[in-house]
């Protein structure tokens, strides 16, 4: 069985060798390195995305603390609201303002007015002013407004300034001053803050320099921890704090300054953002990006080392290594990895990077809904508006256009007072003379009322203004000349627009019908204005200006939809301030939520650019703070969950499990069909294989099912049943071979036969003729197995047949040649050597008859001679004419003779060499042995020895005879 | 995929970058896909060289043990399990080869079926269960007198084989010294199978010889644990049973002496010797054909042409059997 290859040709078999390479192996590992570059680029992005977002955060974080005002207000609010008694406030002032290094002055007062602790000179006039001027300041600090306020605000100026002033206070239990108040313009040397809440009272007195210190964005910078974000601060041009090299300063905002449009700049492996804090003071802001662990290129060429490494030394393990020679379950395996492993690999990859962009891309969407959430909300009050604005002209349209009478005025100012009860300051209506309007009072041609829904009871100087705003607004829409009036009048109307009387009518004019803001000066309104004609008249005769309070009107709205926007279908956390009010929860005031009211410090009046993420309530949210550019009064703020897109993102990775488990299971399945189909049966016959390589004949394979397995399972087994039958017959030929040695006086003799295969076509024989005489022989039928052995057993029966020619070897020869040349089969000629020797027991004298047998040997020990007998003859079988003659001879004492078939001397070992006739004789010299039986198994030990791990190629027989003395 | 913009693109490039960008994932797909599909590719072309190659070369070897090609042998494409199967079958192959030469050999050991001389006409036939059969028959004319020999071994297969060669053997060695009568070939017969039992063979023969006079028609029968001949008288209904021919088979007895039994044959008598595949053969129906059976069967078949007499009586008997058992041989003898 000479192993075939395919004949594939060898350019064939090369290009396809090239291309498995490339396809098994450059493509996976450029699809590594690839995937790896990607993923890196990706982590970057994202990693450049985060900083981008914590860069924001942090700018945000800051700006309460660049602003000095804003931060010491914040600073002692905080201890006023974590106090739990006077004298701890006091300590706790000490504290911060020693820590500060300021030389503000503080002063702590009870509920009952009385100075608990201060830093003011003691002994002194003002320390005796201070004390007293406990009751003084409970009043300033309170929501009442009066002539005993404004008698207390005089009090405290001696102590505090000759300017000092303070404008009512919010709420009577919490009150906390917005801003520092002025104590005197002139010497502006100090202000003052005040501030009231659960009982204590404190008086702070700051010198004004201190306004222009950075305490709070040094407090900032040792607060932030700085392993990520490094800062600089810039004032004046000038360079006065930073945490890292001039240098990189100069470059980082030279870059921002050129490319303004970026909010971010990328340096090395930083992210750089600016911020302006003040209108001197910018602060940059670096953000260490973290440092990328995966290389690409790096990796891949240790995954292409390692892999050669394995080769190698997988290469070094095995001799020659051939693919198609791995185990069936190895090459499946391999299969597998590259038709389902690789691509499911790339596969996997992709997932895992999809989830992680989605992450990103969802909280991008999920801030731009918040966005326009917040963009919705603040839209809905034009809604609030429209609704205003559709009351107010109904009233007017039924009520105003009824002849005028001084019943139908009032029942329309009723009418209009419950309708905008809380929100309205001022409602006012001028007419022109008209018909039905004799009975009206002369010369008052304006009704107004006032926020408490009462006539305004004198002339006041806002009526005064609406009368002539409404006479000159008539005038334009009548196409009429502006009446005449007083230069002092319409300096006054020109005082309180803050703009000259034209622009005011202009605005009016264009804004008729709709409620609008107006600006009244420091004071903010929402106007609608609208004329009417009443009937009869041919001209525009009423004028109708309602003034709206615009706090009031969005902090109702708010008010009233907060809950619905609270319960928003997006599941946003909303919240809704105006100043320190909360509008859509039962906390009303922002001071009991100091966690919401940090919210609302970070709202800005344009979207970031980048989503922020803030900590609220101990989990990380989504956030944006924005100021309403409608109710422009109000701050949104709307937070969402980051868990919640984290659960989405699980979700979906769940899924994708799923998909994978399934495809896992696909896997499973194909290799359990594999393994029951394939890898079972073919293991089944592989162990039948080895049971015949064993030449173990009771091996028998289950016979189940009906595919090619089966089939072959039955051949297997039917080719089993033969081999058994080999078997048995093998030891049925034995038995035509003699059973015991040959046992005569004055010799010994030894002979066996080893067939290759279970059937042999060697023969020997050895018996007794007489009791002088006896035979050896030895034949070999050309070939072997079961032809040769129906050869062989008909020798031995010629040989028996034939027991009166045993005297003579010649005649017995002939007979046998006749036997063997009978068989008149021509396709399966069979030929047989044979060699026949008598010996005569006494003498040692030999006779011998050849006929084609391989030439026995005569081995003389006292010479180490070997003498060839030759003596030709035909094989039996050869020819018709066969002659055979006798030869005789003789062995003395001590002598071997040994008779062998060719099988012996034509064996090839290892090396390839064949032992030849010399080798064979040598072997036979050196085992001398007076025992034949041991002579016999020396020979056949070196002769074993010499064949190493090769196999014998034929029938291996030998007799030997030795004669002893 | 999604990238982050920490910058805004201005309005007109953004278009033709997102169409950039679209086109650069539609092309990675494409490679995406001719990847895999080259990776298949190397996948299909694996499964071939690995599995359908080995397998189609086994499937090969089922086919030829089918089609009786036992000189076909299989390539081998690999040294795996499925190499290991290749081989296993190569061997499988080479066993069948061998079983079918020795076949071959073994029916040019028997004689030819047919020999007419003098008044003697003779048919012999042998059907083997398996390729080597234990049957044997000789057919010799020695100096116008007809020597059939008729012998059975016991067992099957190659053992069996083996004991027919020899009895082959023994036929040739006595044909070529000068054919004397039926004693000598049965006390050779009887010394050989000695000799083997003498060496610890358990296997042995019945043999039963014929000597037929060509012109007087007398017949000597000497038999070995042969089954009884039959006679068969010119237009008998049934065959005549030759019970008195009896004996122990070769090689039980050394000093037996074999007296032949004569019977005297009249023209178109025959005698029939059978193996005991035919009494032992059970038809369809369950019942064994016996002796009587037999003898009917040679009766009822007989025709002038003796080799159609033979053939139908084979006939008759594969048409019964529902299994045959053992070898069946028959030697008919006809006295004209």
């Amino acid at each position: 069985m000479t192993p075939h290859r395919s004949e594939n040709t060898p350019r064939a078999a090369f290009y396809a060798r090239i291309y498995l390479a490339v396809a098994l192996f450059i493509i996976p590992v450029f699809g590594f390195f690839e995937g790896l570059s990607y993923l890196a680029t990706n982590r970057r992005e994202v990693a450049k995305s985060l900083a981008g977002q914590e860069l924001i955060r942090i700018r945000n974080d800051l700006q309460p603390f660049a602003n000095e005002e804003r931060f010491l207000i914040n600073s002692f609010t905080d201890l006023l609201y974590r106090a739990s008694s006077p004298e701890d406030l006091g300590k706790m002032m000490a504290g911060f303002l020693s820590n500060a290094g300021s030389a503000a002055l503080y002063a702590v007062f009870s509920d009952a007015g009385v100075l608990c602790a201060d830093n003011f000179a003691n002994a002194t006039a003002t320390h005796e002013l201070l004390r007293n001027s406990g009751s003084s300041l409970k009043l300033i600090v309170s929501p009442f407004d009066g002539v005993a306020r404004d008698k207390a605000i005089d009090n405290m100026r001696l102590l505090l300034g000759r300017s000092f002033f303070a404008p009512p206070f919010g709420s009577q239990q919490q009150a906390i001053a917005g801003s520092f108040f002025h104590a005197d313009f002139a010497d502006d040397k100090f202000r003052v803050w005040m501030g009231r809440a659960s009982g204590l009272t404190l008086l702070i007195k700051l010198p004004t320099s201190e306004l222009l210190a950075s305490r709070g964005l040094s407090t900032f910078l040792r607060q932030t921890e700085r392993h990520q974000f490094r800062f600089a601060i810039i004032r004046n041009g000038r360079l006065c704090y930073s945490d890292f090299p001039r240098s990189l300063v100069k470059l980082a905002v030279s870059e921002l300054a050129r490319e303004s449009g970026k909010e971010f700049i990328e340096a090395g492996d930083s992210l750089f953002s600016i911020t302006r804090i003040r209108s001197d003071a910018l602060v940059l802001v670096e953000y260490r990006l973290p440092v990328e662990k995966i290389k690409p290129g790096k990796m891949t060429a240790a995954l292409i080392l390692l892999a050669g490494f394995a080769f190698a030394v997988f290469l070094r393990g095995t001799r020659s290594f051939r693919v198609d020679d791995l185990s069936v379950f190895a090459q499946i395996s391999l299969l597998l990895i590259v038709s389902a492993g690789i691509p499911l690999a790339i596969l996997a990859g992709v997932a895992v990077d999809y989830l992680f962009n989605k992450e990103s891309a969802l909280i991008r969407e999920k801030n731009h809904q918040m966005h326009e959430f917040v963009q919705t909300v603040d839209q809905s009050l034009q809604g609030e508006y429209a609704r205003f604005t559709r009351n107010i002209r109904r009233l007017a349209s039924e009520e105003c256009l009824k002849p005028f009478n001084p019943v139908s005025v009032k029942e329309l100012f009723e009418k209009t007072h419950n309708v905008l009860k809380p929100v309205y300051t001022g409602f006012h209506m001028v007419r022109l003379a008209g018909p039905g309007d004799e009975k009206l009072p002369p010369g008052k041609r304006i009704t107004s009322m006032g926020r408490d829904g009462n006539f305004y009871g004198s002339d006041s100087a806002e009526e005064l203004n609406v009368e002539l705003l409404g006479d000159y607004h008539l005038a334009a829409i009548n196409g009429m000349p502006s009446p005449e009036t007083s230069a002092d009048r319409i300096y006054m109307l020109e005082m309180y627009f803050q703009k000259s009387v034209n622009m005011v009518l202009a605005d009016m004019v264009k804004s008729e019908g709709t409620l609008g803001p107006a600006g009244w000066g420091s004071m903010n309104f929402l106007l609608f204005v609208e004329v009417f004609r009443r009937a009869g008249s041919k001209l525009y005769d009423l004028f109708l200006l309602t003034a709206l309070d615009v706090n009031g009107v969005q902090e109702k709205f708010y008010m009233e939809h907060g809950a619905a926007v609270s319960r928003n279908p997006y599941g946003f956390r909303a919240f809704i301030a105006r100043d320190h009010v909360l509008l859509n929860d039962s906390q009303r005031d922002l001071l009991h939520r100091p966690d919401v009211k940090a919210l609302f410090w970070r709202v800005t009046d344009y979207p970031l650019p980048e989503p922020e993420i803030v900590e609220f309530e101990g989990m990380r949210h989504l956030f944006v703070g924005l100021r309403g550019k409608k109710a422009d009064k109000i701050r949104f703020c709307v937070l969402f969950p980051v868990e919640n897109i984290e659960k989405q993102i699980r979700q979906e990775a769940l899924d994708l499990f799923y998909l994978a488990a399934i495809a896992g299971f696909l896997i499973f399945l194909m290799i359990l069909i594999l393994h029951f189909n394939l890898l079972l049966p073919i293991g089944r016959l592989h162990q039948a294989a080895i049971a015949l390589e064993n030449r173990d004949a009771s091996f028998r394979l289950p016979q189940e099912g009906s595919d090619e397995f089966a089939e072959m399972a039955a051949i297997f087994n039917a080719s089993m049943n033969e081999f058994e039958e080999l078997k048995i017959a093998s030891i049925v030929q034995a038995r035509l071979l003699p059973a015991r040695p040959l046992v005569v006086e004055g010799y010994s003799i030894y002979g066996r036969s080893q067939p290759m295969i279970e059937l042999g076509g060697d023969y020997f024989d050895y018996f007794l003729i007489d009791e002088n005489r006896f035979a050896l022989l030895l034949g070999d039928v050309a070939g072997h197995g079961v032809a040769a052995s129906l050869i062989m057993a008909m020798a031995k029966a010629g040989v028996i047949c034939g027991r009166e020619l045993q005297k003579d070897p010649a005649a017995l020869l002939m007979s046998l040649h006749n036997i063997v040349f009978g068989i008149k089969n021509k396709v399966q000629r069979k030929v047989m050597t044979f060699q026949y020797l008598m010996v005569e027991k006494d003498t040692g004298g030999l006779v011998y008859g050849n006929a084609g047998g391989c030439s026995p040997v005569m081995f003389d020990p006292q010479t180490s001679k070997i003498t060839e007998i030759n003596h030709a003859g035909a094989v039996l079988g050869g020819f018709k004419k066969n002659s055979y003659s006798n030869l005789q001879l003789a062995i003395g004492p001590g002598q071997a003779m040994i008779f062998y078939t060719d099988g012996l001397v034509e064996a090839r070992n290892e090396a390839g060499q064949e032992l030849g006739y010399d080798g064979f004789y040598s072997m036979v010299a050196d085992s001398y042995h007076v025992d034949a039986a041991r002579y016999h198994e020396r020979i056949m030990r070196a002769w074993s020895a010499w064949l190493g791990s090769s196999e014998a190629g034929d029938d291996l027989t030998m007799i030997v005879m030795v004669r002893n003395n | 995929w999604p990238k982050s913009e920490t910058s805004y693109s201005r309005g007109d490039d953004a278009g033709g970058s997102v169409k950039k960008h679209v086109g650069q994932i539609v092309l990675k797909a494409w490679a995406f896909a001719g990847l895999l599909l080259a990776i298949a590719v190397a996948g299909v072309y694996l499964l071939r060289s690995w599995f359908f190659r080995p397998l189609s070369s086994i499937r090969e070897g089922i086919e030829a043990i089918g089609a009786r090609k036992f000189a076909t042998r299989l390539p081998l494409v690999s040294n795996n399990e499925l190499g290991r199967l290749v081989a296993a079958f190569n061997h499988s192959l080479e066993t069948l080869q061998e079983l079918a030469v020795a076949g071959v050999v073994q029916e040019s050991l028997l004689s030819e079926p047919y020999a007419a001389f003098g008044r003697i006409e003779v048919a012999a036939h042998s059907q083997a269960m398996t390729n080597l059969g234990g049957d044997f028959y000789s057919l010799t004319n020695a100096d116008g007198r007809l020597l059939a020999v008729m012998g059975d071994a016991t067992g099957h297969g190659i053992p069996a084989a083996l004991s027919m060669a020899m009895a082959k053997a023994i036929m040739l060695f006595e044909e070529s010294r000068g054919v004397g009568d039926g004693s000598r070939i049965m006390e050779q017969f009887n010394a050989v199978f000695l000799s083997l039992r003498e060496q610890g063979s358990k296997d042995f023969m019945t043999v039963m010889s014929l000597l037929v006079d060509g012109k007087t028609g007398q017949a000597e029968l000497i038999n070995a644990g042969h089954p009884f001949p039959l006679l068969l008288r010119q237009g008998a209904a049934e065959a005549e049973l030759l019970s008195e021919v009896r004996g122990l088979p070769p090689g039980f007895d050394r000093r037996r002496a074999f007296a032949p039994f004569r019977v005297s044959l009249q023209p178109g008598d025959c005698l029939i010797l059978f193996t005991d595949g035919f009494v032992e053969n059970i038809d369809r129906e369950g019942r064994q054909m016996g002796f009587s059976g037999l003898a009917r069967l040679v009766a009822q078949t007989a025709c002038s042409d003796l080799r159609q007499h033979m053939a139908r009586i084979f006939s008759a008997l594969d048409l019964g059997a529902d299994q045959r058992q053992d070898d069946c041989s028959m030697l008919i003898v006809r006295f004209m």
